[in-house]
């Protein structure tokens, strides 16, 4: 399968899970979609990630997760099948980072796409050393408790944006 | 909305900081409990006869209107049977179950090994009482005054909050429908949808008695206010309860798989977090994840993933900015390792999908709670029997249409209506030489032979009419607790068939 198909699988499935993909030409019109995804608002960066590398300086960082607007995050992979992300946690990349703010936007190089969620799966194993842990996120967080009514945005995230672009491997 | 209360500490205690308290149960004694006594969180230590539980349940208001909504849910979740692809993943998923229980305790030993290397602090607890000991151990070690917790089934077999309550330690279910069912001193009515009983109307009014004023009552406001209310506890709370979903021998990664996000600040926020897990929640690697996590997810609510997979490693190393300071896993037996040994072993197999629940024409119609244990539905009249402590619910089994629909809508391929037809045999033979026995083989005695069959035909016609409706509710004595939610046939054209069938046969 190519990147391209890739891209548009993965693109549909997060539709589908009521995520929003952004298509940039390349990185630094990626990052400046992150800057305007967060407008004015506070943010809370992970900045050990290679992706999200620069866009420091560009946004109104606030250090405590609880007091941000907005989370920016890099992956370890995205999956086209199911719209998921994964994020293993590290220095420098935190588990409030996409968690506790009301937005979650990530930024998403097509290099690290993956066909199916089993690959996410051997990503994860493939790991050395192991991380303290990953999250696995699939859109906005939602919940059917109330009469089975969909409900959005319940205690994760009610927002998921993620900014794709190429990194010079599009075929 | 305030946010968490400061609560000055009593003058007994001088030098103590002021501590949080909870948010989200503010105004939880404003609640007026209108629940009946078996939909308790706390189930009683004697429960009424099933009879009596379930003809009390079919009058509750509301029952019909939950029959209704699981209806519907049942033909979205299971009209057509499995897709080629997930039946494949159903295959492989119940052959990986299988398995992990053909060597549970060697994938007990391995998961028990890695999670000690990743710095996890493993604890073994055969009984719930022991499970409640070490967690309210853990708890005390570290000062512990406020818990969030996040979904566990296990949990509710030790009645965990309650004691934690009893020790001073305020415990905040945070799942929506958890928080729900907690407001209202209920337990969960059903494994995956702990509220799927109540109406929006319901929760909209015990959130107003909860906050003493109106509130806008669509479902997005209701849970609106939960989360506004949640969000002081997760970041206030000093230790989070967690159940797990997949625990993996091979690297120690303990998965939860949620939809609402939860879990996930249970298990990232408070300086402490506990995780809670009946023995055979393990599996042989983290690779199954890949079978298990899309199988169980299509299983209980038809998606492809739910929105969040938590895999932990252990708690938080140095140089990690969040995460919990210490990770403990409480690996609770409750009667499992005498399970897997004998006879209904598979039993064990279950991912805790909820699906055999929603397929069930009986638990439909009664709903959760009047099966009066922990597990409702299907799961639950195979394995309260079956778990050391629950032994009161072995008559559970006849609790059961014997449609075989929970075989067909379970993921894991577990044998549930031959096991509840076992399990009725074992209690028959259980309950050998009460008098009720006794009638069932005079009955059997009498219809040996045709003559005796005739005479009990023509016995109930002619008696049919001369007994009032009334007369089970009068019976004396222990017959009465027999008679409660029975109904007389109808005997008047007793053995009818027989004479039509006669006066036609060809002489
Ligand atoms: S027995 Fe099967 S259908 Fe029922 S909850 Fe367990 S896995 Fe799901």
């Amino acid at each position: 399968m190519t990147r391209i198909d890739l891209l548009a699988r993965f693109c549909a499935a997060l539709a589908a899970s009521d995520g929003v993909a952004y298509i940039c030409a390349d990185r630094a019109e990626a990052h400046d979609s992150v800057v305007a995804l967060c407008a004015d608002g506070t943010v809370t960066l992970d900045e050990g990630h290679p992706d999200t590398a620069g866009l420091s300086d560009r946004l109104r960082l606030v250090d405590d997760p609880w007091d941000a607007d907005v989370g920016v995050t890099g992956v370890d992979v995205a999956v086209a099948e199911t719209g998921t992300l994964a994020l293993s946690w590290g220095p420098g990349r935190r588990r409030s980072t996409p968690l506790v703010p009301p937005v979650h936007v990530a930024v998403v190089p097509l290099s690290r796409l993956v066909a199916t969620y089993a690959d996410a799966i051997d990503a994860l194993a493939a790991l050395d050393p192991p991380p303290t842990g990953a999250q696995f996120v699939t859109g906005p967080s939602r919940s059917g408790d109330i009469e089975m009514n969909l409900v959005k945005g319940v205690h994760g995230p009610g927002q998921v944006h993620v900014v794709l672009y190429p990194a010079g491997e599009i075929r | 909305m305030p946010d968490a209360a400061e609560v000055p500490t009593p003058e007994s205690s001088p030098p103590t900081p002021p501590r949080r308290r909870s948010t989200a149960l503010l105004g939880r004694e404003r609640v007026v409990v209108t629940r009946p006594d078996w939909a308790a969180a706390t189930i009683p230590a004697h429960r009424k006869p099933l009879p009596i539980i379930t003809r009390a349940a079919l009058d509750q208001p509301g029952t019909a209107a939950t029959h209704t909504r699981l209806s519907g849910k049942n033909r979205e979740q299971n009209d057509g049977g499995w897709p080629p692809e997930i039946a494949a993943l159903r295959e492989r998923g119940a052959e990986i179950r299988r398995e992990t229980l053909r060597d549970l305790e060697g994938h007990l030993a391995a998961l028990t090994a890695k999670a000690e290397a990743n710095g996890v602090v493993v604890h073994r607890a055969a009984t719930p009482d022991d499970a409640v000991g070490i967690i309210t151990g853990i708890a005390r070690a570290n000062d512990v005054r406020l818990v969030v917790k996040s979904k566990s089934m296990a949990t509710e077999e030790m009645h965990l909050n309650a004691h934690l309550e009893e020790n001073g330690i305020e415990v905040v279910e945070t799942d929506l429908g958890e928080y729900i069912v907690q407001v209202a001193d209920e337990r969960p009515s059903h494994i995956v949808g702990p509220a799927l009983h109540k109406s929006k109307a319901e929760v909209g009014a015990l959130f107003e008695e909860l906050a003493a004023e109106r509130l806008p009552q669509e479902a997005e406001d209701l849970a609106a206010f939960a989360r506004t209310r949640l969000r002081a506890d997760f970041h206030h709370a000093d230790m989070g309860i967690s159940g797990v979903n997949f625990a993996a021998a091979d690297t120690g990664t303990l998965t939860l798989v949620t939809n609402e996000g939860n879990a996930d600040m249970v298990t990232s926020q408070p300086r402490i977090h506990v995780a809670v897990m009946p023995m055979e929640k393990v599996i042989p690697r983290l690779r199954d994840l890949a079978v298990l996590v899309p199988l169980l997810c299509y299983a209980a609510t038809k998606q492809k993933v739910t929105v969040y997979q938590t895999m932990l490693n252990g708690p938080r190393r140095d140089g990690e900015p969040d995460g919990p300071e210490q990770l403990h896993l409480v690996i609770l037996d409750n009667g499992r390792s005498s399970i897997v040994e004998g006879r209904y072993r598979e039993v064990l197999a279950c991912i805790r999908c909820g699906n055999c629940q929603i397929a069930c024409p009986v638990y439909r119609t009664v709903g959760g709670h009047a099966y009066g244990s922990v597990y409702g539905g299907p799961i639950g009249a195979v394995l309260t029997p079956l778990l050391a402590n629950t032994k009161q619910g072995r008559d559970l089994p006849f609790l059961s249409s014997l449609c075989g629909a929970c075989f067909d809508a379970c993921p894991v391929k577990i044998p549930l209506p031959d096991m509840l037809v076992d399990l009725r045999a074992d209690y028959e033979a259980a309950t050998r030489g009460r008098p009720r026995r006794w009638l069932w083989r005079l009955w059997a005695k009498a219809w040996d032979s045709p003559r005796g069959y005739r005479l009990t035909m023509t016995a109930a016609r002619l008696a049919g009419p001369l007994l009032p409706r009334a007369v089970l509710r009068r019976l004396p004595g222990p017959g009465r607790g027999w008679a409660a939610g029975r109904a007389l046939p109808a005997t008047r054209d007793a053995g009818a068939f027989r004479a039509w069938f006669t006066d036609r046969r060809p002489r």
